[in-house]
Order: structure tokens, then sequence, then C-alpha cells
């Protein structure tokens, strides 16, 4: 569904890229990454409202350039702001936008509003974060979408409409054909509809991951050994107190082999949370090895 | 796509005036007042018109500046237009549509002020009009070009955007005493800029139209080119 090659896009003080990423049709993925990781930028260069350096994006198929807009007319994106015409009601925004897309349902915008409990009629102005970004979502998904690109859209909502919220992304992801890219800072958000990880730091995918994966080789490992063992393969981070060692591994079965063949005995593993591998991976990378500390 | 767009920003753009261009609005109708009152008392002397001419040439290009760009709504709208699914090109003609709409209230405002209190032959208002119109379109489409250029891959240095402002007002202001040349009689020339001003107002009307024309034209079709190359989308 989206396809990015060797995209780029350079600032005076940032630079995003070179990045590659294939989201398959109908999967779910969250987008990871601290502040100033380049997320927001992301979305941007795919919604081509900044102009990319180089690199080849498309979606659906269709390949996005400034010549056309055809691209856009089956995603969905939900900004970190709503721009929306401050003086028209929100009913009217709507309808304003509902001109530009081939598959907009009325239906859906109304039935997507009232689940919200967005007063349709109100003048945006007067709207509160919450409520425009409640118009946003609405917006994003009345057309139709296939692919939804989300800037931390719960990030202004209240836990109510949070809630009901992510209850109707639920809902959208029975379509088949629905792709997600949901960027936020709050793992537990996401975890229990994501695919895949993707994992952003410095302008740069440091991860492409499924979540039973990441869950399923990450592992901290503790140990005892008074011998000199090196570093333990893919160790992305290590703690010693004497004899006591406990390392972090992204994959933990060449971990404990390792160790095996080392001598070491009584060699304990323990499963660690989507967020705690989240902060690790972005703290430490992936593939870097770390001596112990 | 382009109709579309032109009709979004125009029940945007009216409804905003209407609910919220208040003090627009009063500026607006200050302005006509006052050069109404102006024009009656310098009616019967002819030399008045020099000062009516210029001064709102000068006024309703300043006008029609702040409205136009004003930072803020405009960025705003840019931002909401770049979502939508239509490109850049065509969001820049359909922008430039409703900016050329547009400057025609003002400018034909002036010219209903003019015909009624100045002893211009039809012509002359015709040519005046026409002149004005298309002086304020080179206004504002330099200052767009201007607004853009921060925008554009290749960094300028801020001394080039200096020049290229500074040139921009010497070009406004070589307009107005032009226009203030060709459209008065000779003799108040003389009297106003010396002799050597008669080779400026030897080209008349239709060149200054002419020259207005090929510069508000070409100062358009630039900015829409180079809001195709921002680094943001600038329709």
């Amino acid at each position: 569904m989206l396809e990015i090659t060797n995209l780029c896009k350079r600032y005076d003080r940032f630079a995003l890229g070179p990045i590659d990423l294939r989201l398959e049709p109908g999967t779910v993925h969250g987008l990871i990454g601290p502040n100033g990781a380049g997320k927001t930028t992301l979305f941007r260069l795919v919604m081509g409202t900044v102009r990319r350096d180089q690199g080849l994006i498309t979606v659906g198929g269709r390949r996005a350039q400034a010549a056309s807009g055809d691209w856009k007319q089956r995603i969905g994106y939900v900004g970190d702001y709503t721009p929306l015409f401050e003086h028209w009601s929100g009913a009217r925004n709507l309808d304003a936008f509902a001109a530009f897309y081939d598959s907009w349902s009325d239906e859906v915008a109304q039935s997507l509003a009232s689940r919200l409990e967005l007063d349709l009629s109100q003048t945006v102005r007067a709207y509160s974060t919450g409520q425009r970004t409640k118009l946003a979502i609405v917006r994003a998904l009345a057309h139709h979408p296939n692919l939804l690109l989300l800037d931390e859209p719960a990030s202004g909502l209240d836990p109510v409409a949070r809630e009901t919220f992510l209850e109707i992304l639920f809902e959208q992801m029975g379509n088949e054909e629905l792709t997600v890219l949901y960027a936020t800072h709050h793992v537990s958000e996401i975890e229990r509809m994501v695919d895949r990880l993707v994992l952003i730091r410095g302008g740069r995918i440091l991860a492409h991951e499924s979540v039973d994966a990441l869950v399923e080789n990450w592992r901290r490992i503790t140990f005892r050994t008074n011998r000199p063992i090196g570093d333990v393969p893919h160790q992305v981070s290590g703690v010693r107190e004497g004899d006591d060692h406990q390392v972090t591994t992204s994959s933990f079965q060449s971990a404990v082999w390792y160790l095996e063949s080392q001598g070491v005995e009584r060699i304990e593993t323990s499963r660690l949370t989507t967020e705690q591998i989240c902060v690790q991976v972005l703290r430490h990378g992936v593939a870097r090895r770390k001596g112990h500390d | 796509m382009i109709s579309r767009l032109v009709r979004m920003q125009l029940r945007s753009r009216l409804h905003e005036l209407v609910l919220s261009g208040g003090t627009m609005l009063v500026l607006l109708v200050l302005f006509v007042y006052v050069m109404w009152t102006l024009a009656v008392r310098l009616a019967p002397a002819s030399d008045g018109r020099v000062d009516l001419l210029v001064l709102s040439a000068g006024v309703s290009s300043v006008l029609l500046a702040v409205a136009v760009f004003r930072r803020h709504a405009r960025e705003k709208r840019t931002r909401l237009l770049a979502e939508l699914p239509v490109s850049t090109l065509q969001v820049s003609v359909a922008s430039w549509y409703v900016r050329l709409l547009g400057l025609w209230i003002p400018v034909l405002a002036y010219a209903v002020v003019l015909a009624r209190v100045a002893d211009l032959r039809f012509a002359t208002l015709v040519s005046v009009v026409l002149a004005t119109y298309l002086g304020a379109t080179t206004l504002v489409a330099a200052m767009s070009v201007a607004l853009t250029i921060p925008h554009l891959p290749l960094r300028l240095s801020a001394w080039v955007r200096g020049i290229y402002l500074a040139a921009v007002l010497v070009a406004v202001v070589i307009w107005v005493v032009w226009s203030a040349f060709v459209f008065v009689p000779a003799a108040e020339v003389v009297e106003v800029a010396g002799m050597g001003a008669r080779g400026v107002a030897g080209v008349g009307a239709p060149g200054l139209v002419a020259s207005l024309l090929v510069s508000a034209v070409g100062l358009v079709l630039l900015d829409v080119w180079l809001r195709g190359r921002a680094d943001d989308y600038l329709g």
C-alpha cells in the first residue's frame, strides 16, 4: 500500500533518511520515536506537504508527485495540527472537504461525529483542541481511506473519546485493505492493534519488525560468573555487579548459546514489555554491541 | 478541481470578511470617505488629481497588500489546502484566480469615486483603472514571490532577499510616479518634476498599461512557478 524508497529530506539542523519502508495492505504499523525523530516529517513527506530532496513514494501504486494530487484520494490523515476553516461550522468544513473526495460518505461522517460526541453545528473557532482532533478524525475516515496516517491522534482527546476512537479504529481494521501507520509516544496505546513497529530516531529507521518477533527475541538475561566472557551476542545493554551480570539482548537464543558455550550456568531469561523494548532500541539501537557497564 | 478550490476559497474568504473583516471594512469605508471628501474639495482645481491619483493608488495597494498577505491566515489556508487531493499547480492557479477576482473590488470602488469627481475622459478613466489593477497585481505578485523565496530549496542569504525587497519597493515607487506623469497634463508634470519628466510622460497611458501588464503577468507566472518548487507546500 505504501512504499517508500531512498527517501531523504535535509533541513539546516535535521536530516531525515535515507528511509526505505514498505507497508503491505491490511497491516497496522506503530511509528515510535522520540521528539524530533522525524515522525511528523515522514508523514508530511508522504502527504506531499513538504517537498522531498530525493526518493520515491508510492501509495496504492500511485506515485506521489506535486503535479498530481490523486495519490491522496485514499489517504486519511490526522496530523499534529488540524488546519480548518475557522469561521465555518464543523459540518460546513466537512461539506467543503467532501467535494474533493470521490468516495466521501456523509453518512459515515455523521455517524463518526455522533460516536465521538462532536457537535458539528458549532463554529470551528470555538472548538477545543480535542474537538478539532475529532473533526480531523472524521475527515480522515469519511472517505474510506486505504491508508491511514495518524500522527499522535489521541494526544488531545479525553479518555472517553480516546477509547471511542480506538474502538472506531479497530472496526476500521476489519477492512482488509486498510493500512495504518500510527505515530505515538505511548506504546501501550497501540500495542494491542499493531502488527509491526517502526522505530525511528535521528531521522533514520532503526527497526521495522513485528511485535511478536520483538517480544520473542528481546530478553533480559541474568547470570552469575567470575570469568571474563566478553560481549554477549546481540547485547544491547548490560549491568555488572561483582559476579552478577544482567544483559539485554535482541537475540536471546544466540546469547544463551554463547553463554552456555562459555560454561556459564544458571542462566535466567525474562521477557521485556513492548514499551521496554522500544526504549532499549531507541536508546541503544538494535545491532549495537556494548560491553559491560 | 480548480473550480472547486476557487468556490471553496471564495466562500471562505467572503464568510471571513463578513464575520471578522469588520476592521478591514471600517478602514475601507473610511478610506473611500476620505477620498471622496478630498476629491470633492479638490475637484475645481485640476492639479488636485495628481494627489488623488497617487494617494488612492498608494493607499489601495497598501490595503490590498495587508488584506492579501495576512501571514497567519495564509499559512493556515496553505496547510489546509495542502492536505487535499489536489496538485500544487491547481492550488496556485485557484489562489491566483481568487486574488485577481478580489483585486477588482477596491479598484472598481476607486474607479467609481474617480469617475464621479474627476474630470477625466472615459478613455483615460479606463486606462487609470487598468493601470491601477495591473499595478496592484504587480505589487501583490512581487510580495508573493518575496514570501516564496525563503521556502525554496536553494537557501538565499538575507542580503539577497533584502535586495529583492528593495527592488520591489523601488519598482512600486516608479510605478506610482510614472502613473502620475502619464495621467496628468504635461504642464503639471513639468511643474512637479522638472523638464526631465517629459520623456517618461511621452510613453503615455498605453505604454504604462502595457508595461504593467507585462510585469503583472510575468510576476504571477514566476510566483506560480516558484511555488511549484518550494520546499513547503505553498499552494
